[in-house]
């Protein structure tokens, strides 16, 4: 009965009750394709930084990501390859050999780290293979074959088959290295590891430096969300020098991201959530001030108070409802719509790729973000209807039955 | 006479009035803070960051940009850097080699970023000699019995394994092809809270950095900074036109493309956030003037019946709505004020995993406001014009009002 009423009540003045409809629905779609963006911003770092730079999980001897010392070998390197070859958890993994030195042409100078790696493993675990630009990726065919990005044979003004130096520390400290011969140019997501990497074979790296051993073995697994138990498997099988970490520790800072990502979003939603429930609350107001007169005809023909509380939170919380419900189908829809097209950011490309993002976004939100967000606006409207109710409750019949509007 | 009856109409609905005002005001007060710790953001980066690497602007050879190479350089004469000093925006004229090397000790190496400097100017523009964590800043005037010192950044350090006093070899390459070896010896050791300068800088002298990399009387480029942000462009544009297509001038947007880029996504963001805010606001406000107008279509229907012209009649209602604008506007400000003011003098400085985050990424964890009166005004225009949006419906229906069906029609004739 009294939702039937509460129901008829709100579209007694059509006009009022859509345009509160219309702050709600824009508000939420707002919210949801903001957040939405937000996330599908961390999202894809996160992806980027898996892809191209920790995978799942990273094998390294203790302390070398500290100090990338060249004799700072995996040991039993074996062992762990049977291993991870016989895990049905594991999808792919790659050993890379690494040198810390520098890259000259008869142009310039620049210091990187040269990425010695199995040409066909490799491609497994990066997805390098797609971002040549131009040339090719190596392969086991010519002499000394590297695999440049884009900014260094800028920087070092080289083409496919130019000539370039590598220079590093071999296993005694002497100086070593030797020349090699641009075989591809690649351009990944990120400009900082654009900036450092290149790539070589490791059989060539590895009579280079004298070293025998490897120093990262990358690890990628079928399911991400197997990471925690396949870790506990795996560590205790390793040899107490070397040391596995999943993405998250080796980049501490996208992990800090999301963290502050979700209380940003929070703040986001609070402020629209607000201004909302500004909108909301003076529009109930108008609706139920002027209709003092008839909750006084109720009360005085004796209709108890806390049905009339009720009714007024129906009516509140039934505008609400709609509201949300309209607002998640539109926001569902343009959700939708974006998840197909993507956010086109061309025009910023390189601001992106120093934060390791795609220039093409897509916004992503899991129900759980739709249902805080849906629940939020109810519970507001909800609200917003109380300091109405109790304005008009604590007015005795008798005036507010006099009241004239 | 229209002022006082627009403003004794607001408050015969005071709880409409004084929820609408607010929440325009709730609305200009959350825009203005958020725009303004926005901006002032920038501008410390912008500032934070030219000081510790780029510069504001950069003279370089007009090859540099790409090759970033040892070959292409500039004169470092007084004669060819005198036109710029004498420009008086810009306070500061630093000369600097800026190259590569690799550093090399027992039988590790690594390469690094080398920068010749003028060490006093240098700490003078960015305060380099605090960031001394052990041992002592490069002197200009250190006699010839130290042998070649240099700083090094915390990072280098411990990769290398290096102590104070510790000698250091740098390979590289100088100029035209000419090979570049030199043995330095660690004199102080430099901390800086991000991860790519703790991890690759090295300074010395400039007269030692020509001497490594042959240059002679050369330099890779004289960093400049101006005055104030706003003379950047001038400055560029007076000294590409003085030095033609002998010298690139570059500003920071060129020298740092990423920062230019990140600041300007930021930016938009925030502003497309404001917008959604206001326009959400709008709806209330939209709401609120419209019952404003209709509710009373009979009260205004008597009013021209009686002879109250039309026209007068909308002024009625504009001064109305500007009312409760300005009311808004003076609520949202009373609040803005003293904030902005209270963290201008006492800007919030982060602490926390925030805060390493921050610096790690190369900014301040302070949060500095800027306090520009173009900010004021934009949040005023934009309430102004949302206000004007808002009554253009309301009008329309007042001015179309059929007297006759009003009257008899009462509070909710439609």
């Amino acid at each position: 009965m009294l939702i039937k009423l509460a129901w008829r009540n709100l579209w007694r003045n059509k006009l009022r009750t859509s345009i509160v409809l219309g702050a709600m629905i824009f508000g939420l779609t707002s919210v949801t394709v903001m957040i939405g963006f937000m996330n599908g911003m961390v999202n894809n770092m996160t992806n980027n930084a898996i892809n191209w730079q920790t995978s799942h999980l990273q094998i390294h001897q203790q302390g070398y990501k500290l100090d990338p010392d060249i004799n700072k070998i995996i040991l039993d390197e074996i062992q762990i390859s049977t291993l991870l070859d016989n895990s049905t958890e594991v999808k792919a993994w790659a050993t890379r050999h690494l040198a810390e030195g520098m890259i000259a042409s008869a142009r310039s100078t620049r210091g990187i780290t040269i990425n010695g790696i199995d040409a066909q493993k490799e491609l497994t675990v990066r997805p390098i293979k797609q971002q040549i630009q131009a040339g090719q990726w190596i392969d086991d065919k010519g002499r000394n074959p590297i695999v440049v990005s884009q900014k260094t044979a800028e920087r070092l003004k080289l083409r496919v088959a130019s000539k370039v130096v590598l220079t590093f520390s071999d296993f005694q400290g002497d100086v070593s290295g030797a020349a090699f011969r641009v075989r591809g140019i690649y351009k990944s997501v990120s400009s900082s590891f654009d900036e450092t990497n290149v790539f070589v074979r490791l059989s060539d790296l590895k009579t280079l430096s004298g070293v025998k051993g490897d120093h990262e073995i990358a690890i990628l697994l079928n399911d991400i969300k197997t990471l925690k138990t396949f870790r506990q498997l795996l560590s205790p099988s390793l040899n107490a020098k070397n040391t596995l970490q999943s993405w998250g520790e080796l980049q501490p800072l996208l992990a800090t991201m999301s963290s502050s990502m979700a209380v940003s979003n929070l703040i986001m939603l609070s402020i629209f959530v607000l201004a909302m429930g500004f909108a909301i609350v003076n529009i109930l107001l108008m609706s139920l001030f002027e209709r003092t007169r008839e909750f006084g005809v109720l009360m005085a023909i004796g209709m108890q108070k806390q049905k009339i509380l009720a009714l007024i939170s129906l009516e509140s919380t039934l505008l609400g409802l709609v509201g949300a419900t309209l607002g998640l189908i539109t926001s569902l829809l343009l959700m939708a719509i974006l998840q197909h097209t993507g956010i086109n950011l061309e025009m910023v490309s390189e601001g992106l790729s120093s934060f390791g993002l795609d220039t093409t976004l897509f916004p992503s939100l899991v129900i759980k973000d739709y249902l805080t967000i849906f629940i939020t606006i109810v519970l507001t409207s909800f609200v917003a209807g109380l300091y109405p109710a109790w304005q008009i409750l604590k007015q005795k019949p008798v005036d507010a039955m006099a009241e004239k509007h | 006479m229209l002022l006082k009856l627009a403003w004794r109409n607001l408050w015969r609905q005071k709880r409409r009035t004084l929820l609408t005002a607010s929440a325009l005001a709730l609305a200009l007060l959350l825009s203005l803070l958020m725009r303004s710790f926005q901006e002032g953001g920038y501008n410390a980066n912008i500032e934070s960051g030219a000081r510790l690497s780029t510069g504001l602007i950069q003279l370089q050879n007009p090859e540099f940009k790409e090759s970033q190479s040892i070959d292409d350089l500039l004169p470092a004469t007084p004669e060819f850097i005198q036109f710029t000093k004498k420009n008086a925006h810009i306070d500061t004229v630093l000369p600097r080699i800026e190259s590569f090397a690799l550093a090399a000790t027992g039988n590790k190496s690594k390469g690094i970023l080398v920068f010749g400097i003028n060490a006093d100017r240098e700490d003078r523009y960015s305060s380099l000699a605090d960031k001394i964590v052990e041992g002592s800043y490069l002197t200009d005037t250190s006699s010839q019995l130290e042998h070649n010192p240099v700083i090094i950044a915390e990072g280098v350090a411990q990769k290398l394994n290096l102590k104070l006093g510790d000698e250091l070899v740098l390979y590289g390459q100088g100029y035209r092809g000419q090979t570049a070896a030199g043995l330095f010896t660690i004199q102080g050791i430099l901390h800086f809270p991000m991860p790519a300068l703790n991890n690759s800088m090295l300074y010395m002298k400039l007269s030692d950095a020509q001497q490594f990399y042959s240059t002679g009387d050369l330099v890779t480029s004289w960093v400049l900074h101006t005055d104030k942000f706003d003379s950047i462009e001038a400055v560029v544009e007076n000294l590409q036109k003085h030095y033609k297509k002998q010298v690139n001038v570059r500003d920071w947007t060129d020298l740092n493309p990423e920062s230019a880029q990140q600041i300007s996504i930021d930016r938009v963001s925030g502003i497309f956030i404001m917008y959604l805010l206001y326009v959400i606001v709008g709806f209330g406000l939209f709401a609120t003037l419209l019952m404003m107008t209709l509710e009373r279509q009979r009260e205004f229907a008597v009013m021209l019946a009686t002879g109250l012209l039309r026209n007068k009649l909308l002024n009625l209602i504009i001064i109305e709505s500007l009312l409760i604008a300005v009311l808004g506007i003076s609520i949202g400000l009373t609040f803005a004020l003293p904030v902005l003011l209270w963290f201008l003098f006492n800007p919030i400085t982060l602490t926390g995993e925030t805060a390493t985050m921050m610096l790690e990424m190369g900014y301040d964890p302070v949060l500095p406001v800027l306090f520009s009166a173009q900010l004021f005004i934009d949040q005023i225009a934009i309430v102004l014009s949302l206000l004007a949006l808002c009554l253009i419906y309301p009008l329309w229906r007042l001015y179309r009002l059929d007297l006759v069906s009003a009257l008899k029609g009462g509070a909710h004739a439609n």
